[in-house]
């Protein structure tokens, strides 16, 4: 207890981190990828979405472990700018259904790399959160 | 609830900068300062190992 208490906020989790998330993202793009070349055998379609799903199981585990470890204020600053980030992404598509109510607005969102938005502003929302503790 | 505390002072007392604390208590600089400045009331337990690092009562440390 002591020791654990004690031991300084190392960052050494972070490199594994690091290495799941990319193998995530190669999984990903090779999902994708595969989606195309193998598209006509409708079969292989579930195997090769499954594919990043479980690197991603991987890499959440790996987020958790590092979360668990992270200094408490770092925790908090976290837990703050994923609730700024999700309210954000709350109200953006709250906004987009509206748009989408109107009688011109229909809207063609490109899902498929929608995602890649996230990542930024969940990186503003930390910065946000964080001005509060300087 | 607004929760004081006397970190700093106890910190000069012992010629230990932010740094030097945050290390002893295995914690960043930044925490350090947002607790000196009441930006951020720590964990029951943070609290404890600081006013067990500063052989001090956590009433002592932290007043409401």
């Amino acid at each position: 207890m002591e020791q654990e208490a004690l031991a300084p906020a190392s960052p050494a989790r972070i490199p594994r981190l690091v290495v799941a998330g990319g193998v995530f993202m190669i999984s990903y793009f090779l999902a994708r990828h595969g989606m195309h070349a193998w598209a006509p055998v409708s079969h292989w379609d579930i195997a090769v979405m499954s594919m990043p799903l479980l690197v991603f199981f991987w890499l959440v585990w790996e987020v958790q472990r590092v979360l668990r470890h992270i200094d408490e204020l770092q925790r908090r600053i976290h837990l703050e700018a994923l609730a700024l980030a999700f309210l954000t992404v709350l109200l953006a598509l709250m906004g987009l259904g509206l748009i989408e109510e109107t009688p011109k607005g229909r809207i063609t969102l490109p899902f498929r790399d929608m995602w890649f938005a996230l990542l930024p502003l969940y990186g503003i929302c930390y910065l946000a959160a964080r001005r509060h503790y300087r | 609830m607004i929760v004081r505390n006397d970190l700093r002072e106890r910190r000069a007392e012992h010629d230990w900068s932010q740094g030097e604390l945050a290390e002893r208590l295995g914690v960043s600089r930044q925490t350090i300062n947002a607790i000196e400045t009441g930006k951020y009331d720590p964990s029951l337990e943070l609290a404890f190992r600081i006013a067990k690092l500063f052989k001090a009562r956590i009433e002592d440390v932290f007043k409401p």
